[in-house]
């Protein structure tokens, strides 16, 4: 240990952390985000393990937020989003008894659930941030519905930088598609957040704080406010 | 605020989630394990309380609904425990092989038959031993499995009381409860949503004694609760989320109450949670009146369930061909790969001229096959190979696309097999492949093959009609003079590759002598000379030569010649590739260029980034060499006695047509005659010029490589 902390003190820090530093940071980060952040979910850690791979460390998997619920009105739903049904598979009236016990309504807003996971990448050696959305009733939503949903300044970050575009990949531990923000230019503006101060390296600070700068940046695309309290953590 | 007397207790109904992940897991055991086997599946759903003010908690199903696919397991789901978020309710689904099937299924007689099983456990006692039992619910399915489409119906049967039950009263727990109350229960229910053996157990007593404190126990424990002093009521994790209606477990939940202790006034609370800890305002409690005749409870009550679609008591679908059908999401990986090279290094990538852009590429060998490759790592989907070989026993170690089952029984036809190995790749590419010999002038045909030799004429002709871009990639000179003469007629990009043994060459052809930029007036042209006339394009500019442009003999059989097209067995394995990559660059580099076919020829030099256009340089000519590992670009201009791209020729073959392509086929020296080619020949000897005359026998001298 004592050999890698002198090659950090004198090798510039390159922005990118190890697969264990990322445990840390991920537990640093939901500690601070239940603590300054009362009204919206927790991230939670949920353990997981590539099956082909034989990790080193017990403590592999991502944090997970989900069910973060964005109410449409009705009138921006789609008008023929429910395929039209002939009356080849109903139920006549006279078949089922009659009801007067169940509430009948006239109109649901529909609503909108987001899931983000923040994922470990071993390549790039960053955190990335995955999230999907999907109607209440599970139909998974197109890239152009999410957009829709995204805040305005997301599309101007994501055509100005570019560092920051939004693909859609395979999950690496659910194996289904998921869209995530791009990595390739995390490490890059990282080291600029820490301004490439070596001195930071010392006593974990990197690490600690990792996640909340990194997140305080990637939040914005997808429009997940990280609060100001967790953000004053960070000068010190 | 509190609903008057005597109105009707109407509860909202229980509504479906189901995640993507649940149509995975059960696609993958269909298609792994259960087969045709259509009988019913045990699956598991879970809920939990409401969460959020304005949204309700739907029962979800998962991949962990389902049982897991390992062989050794049996067709039954691991049940979940002690977790919070998801309390485990018991299901059944019935899945149909069609879609007829689904429409057939008994839905009246299925709802009836769960509702009894819920009856039973009521009756029984089983219920309060487990009281998930009473949120029992029913799934019917119709899994296309081709077009990744599932087809669904919710059931959630509701004993029904007769007459139904009447609401007497209906408020926010808090205002319903004394402070200290709502404070002892709300630590009371906390305390039980955060221990392991009970946070998942959805119906409950709560019993508030005298001096506020609140306890919160079992259903089993009902005669423990017994006691005047204590105010009771009937918990359940309610998952609606409305101000004025209590959620569907409530209905069976009473059914329950009063066929097993016979009450008629119950005081019920529906458990909502806000962020995760008990919210007395949220939480609403009641009270209902439950007037069931004395027999009501002897027969099996009638039952309601079936979840509405938008108010229609119809099924639901959803479509999950963007996440699941292997071929699509080829398709968008192979998309993301372009794109993130458009985003990051060339922001001028024009996607979609690739993805439309037409190749015809003549031959299915050493360069076709890798000229195909590299198309489609371009993004380029329409791409159609014509050969007339099989697969031979060699051709797999040079030839990328075939393999050794290629080669057996004779061996497969090379352009069928190179489609299906394109296909195999990416499944979305749309090949095509034609079997089919390229009529060749100086191999003379009798008059019994003319006919066939024609028909294979004209299907060229259609052939290259059809496409955008034309691949020149066989192996011998000859075979390449139809098409180029077709691709000059019709404006066609046309690239050739060559290769001999340690050299290649790699090059455009210039646009034809006819063909004309709009707009231009070709009567503006400065040229006097009519011969400048021949070898200009209509822009006024020097036409780029062909392939055989540099010729000064007609192509004729060349099987004993030193020339480049030599069979390509005997060039350096290595050739191949190099050459058709770069014969691939070519054209796409073609499809960037503003003036497309009419640009002009490029040479490489050494001053990096001279070139204006994003991808470099648009060479004309590319001639390599492995002997030295080098490569040089060349700028060749078009022959006025080209045999096959000078309008001479061009006119020739728009006047006569299939009768002038049968002359040249059948008598070698017509084209050198036409061309003036001959009389070229005869005023060069009278130099004294030592030309390397055809009929000279091979091998020909060692310095002069004719390329």
């Amino acid at each position: 240990m004592d050999q890698k902390e002198s090659v950090r003190d004198i090798t510039p820090w390159d922005g990118t952390l190890s697969s264990s530093d990322f445990f840390s940071a991920a537990c640093a980060f939901s500690e601070k985000w239940k603590r300054f952040n009362a009204f919206v979910p927790p991230w939670l850690w949920v353990p997981s393990r590539k099956h082909h791979l034989l990790s080193s460390h017990k403590e592999e998997g991502y944090l997970s937020l989900e069910g973060m619920c964005l109410i449409k009105s009705s009138e921006e739903q789609e008008s023929c989003r429910s395929q039209t049904w002939k009356e080849e598979s109903s139920i006549s009236q006279e078949e089922e008894a009659v009801d007067n016990a169940t509430l009948v309504q006239s109109s649901c807003d529909e609503v909108n659930h987001y899931d983000f996971h923040i994922v470990y990448s071993p390549s790039y050696r960053v955190p990335v941030l995955y999230f999907r959305s999907y109607h209440s009733d599970g139909q998974p939503l197109p890239f152009g519905e999410i957009e829709k949903d995204l805040p305005d300044h997301s599309a101007k970050i994501r055509s100005e930088s570019k560092w920051t575009f939004i693909t859609q990949e395979e999950h690496p531990y659910l194996n289904r598609p998921w869209y995530k923000l791009h990595p390739c230019g995390t490490s890059e503006w990282m080291k600029l957040l820490f301004h490439g101060d070596t001195a930071l390296n010392k006593n974990g600070f990197v690490i600690e704080h990792y996640l909340v700068s990194w997140f305080s940046v990637i939040g914005q695309v997808v429009g997940l406010k990280i609060p100001l309290g967790m953000l004053e953590t960070l000068s010190c | 605020m509190s609903k008057k007397e005597g109105a009707l207790l109407q509860f909202a109904p229980m509504q479906s989630s189901v995640d993507e992940g649940f149509w995975h897991r059960f696609s993958s055991l269909k298609l792994n394990k259960l087969g045709i086997d259509d009988s019913p599946l045990p699956i598991i759903g879970f809920y939990a309380p409401c969460s959020h003010s304005q949204v309700s908690n739907h029962l979800t199903l998962l991949a962990e609904s389902l049982p897991s696919e390992s062989s050794d397991s049996s067709l039954v789901p691991e049940p979940s425990s002690g977790n919070r978020n998801k309390c485990s309710v018991p299901g059944i689904l019935y899945n149909t092989n069609t879609m007829e099937g689904f429409h057939a299924l008994d839905k009246m007689k299925l709802l009836k038959e769960e509702a009894a099983k819920i009856w039973n456990d009521i009756v029984t006692g089983k219920a309060v031993e487990d009281c998930s039992m009473l949120s029992r619910f029913l799934l019917i399915s119709f899994a296309d499995l081709k077009k990744w489409s599932f087809h669904y119906w919710f059931a959630f049967p509701a004993l029904m009381l007769d007459p139904p039950a009447a609401l007497v009263n209906l408020r926010p727990a808090s205002q319903w409860l004394s402070a200290a109350e709502a404070e002892s229960l709300s630590t009371a229910c906390n305390e039980w949503r955060n221990s392991k053996s009970t946070a998942d157990v959805p119906f409950f007593l709560v019993t508030i004694d005298p001096q506020s404190r609140a306890t919160i126990r079992l259903l089993k424990d009902w005669d423990a609760c017994q006691s005047d002093a204590h105010k009771i009521l009937f918990g359940f994790y309610d998952p609606c989320h409305l101000p004025n209606n209590p959620g569907w477990p409530l209905r069976n939940f009473l059914a329950l109450i009063s066929a097993k202790w016979n009450l008629k006034s119950v005081q019920f609370l529906c458990y909502r949670e806000n962020r995760g800890f008990a919210d007395m305002g949220l939480s609403l409690v009641g009270e209902a009146l439950i007037t069931v005749s004395e027999g009501w409870k002897d027969t099996m009550p009638n039952a309601v369930g079936w979840e509405l679609n938008k108010g229609r008591k119809v099924p639901r679908c959803i479509s999950l061909a963007q996440s699941m059908d292997p071929t699509r999401l080829a398709v968008s990986a192979a998309d993301l790969n372009l794109k993130l090279m458009r985003w990051r290094a060339l922001p001028s990538l024009n996607l979609s001229a690739l993805s439309s852009v037409k190749c015809l590429l003549l031959g299915a060998g050493t360069l076709g096959c890798q000229v195909a490759r590299m198309l489609m790592a371009w993004g380029v989907r329409k791409i159609t190979l014509v050969d007339n070989g099989k697969v031979a026993m060699s051709n797999p170690l040079r030839q990328s696309l075939y393999t050794l089952d290629d080669c057996l029984n004779g061996g497969s036809f090379k352009a069928t097999a190179a489609v299906e190995s394109l296909k195999r790749i990416f499944p979305a590419v749309e090949a095509e492949g034609v079997v089919m010999a390229i009529p060749m002038p100086g191999h003379p045909v009798n008059s019994q093959e003319q006919e066939s030799v024609l028909d294979d004429c004209r299907r060229l002709s259609d052939l290259i009609d059809a496409h955008d871009s034309v691949f020149l990639l066989t192996d011998t000179r000859e075979s390449r003079w139809l098409p180029t003469l077709l691709c000059a007629n019709t404006n066609k990009i046309t690239i050739t590759a060559a290769l001999g043994f340690d050299s290649f060459l790699v090059m455009r052809h210039g646009a034809g002598p006819f063909s004309h930029a709009h707009g231009f007036n070709a009567e503006t042209a400065i040229s006097s000379s009519s011969d400048v006339h021949k070898i200009k394009d209509a822009k006024g500019k020097h036409r780029l030569g062909c392939y055989f442009c540099n010729d000064v003999v007609a192509p004729t059989d060349s099987t004993s010649n030193r020339t480049l097209d030599q069979q390509c067995t005997v060039t350096r394995p290595g050739l191949a590739p190099i050459a058709s990559a770069l014969a691939v660059e070519l054209l796409v580099s073609i499809l960037h260029h503003p003036e497309g076919i009419f640009a002009e020829g490029d040479i490489s030099s050494n001053v990096i980034g001279t070139s204006e256009q994003p991808l470099g340089i648009l060479p004309h000519q590319i001639r390599g060499s492995l002997a030295q590992f080098s490569q040089m670009t060349l700028v060749g201009y078009s022959s006025s006695s080209c045999t096959a791209c000078c309008d001479t020729v061009l006119s020739e073959y728009r006047n006569k047509g299939m009768e002038f392509i049968l002359q040249a086929i059948n008598h070698p020296t017509y084209l050198e005659d036409l061309t003036g080619l001959t009389e070229l020949m005869k005023s060069a000897t009278a130099f004294s010029l030592d030309w390397d005359k055809d009929d000279d026998d091979g091998g020909g001298d060692e310095d002069c490589v004719e390329i």
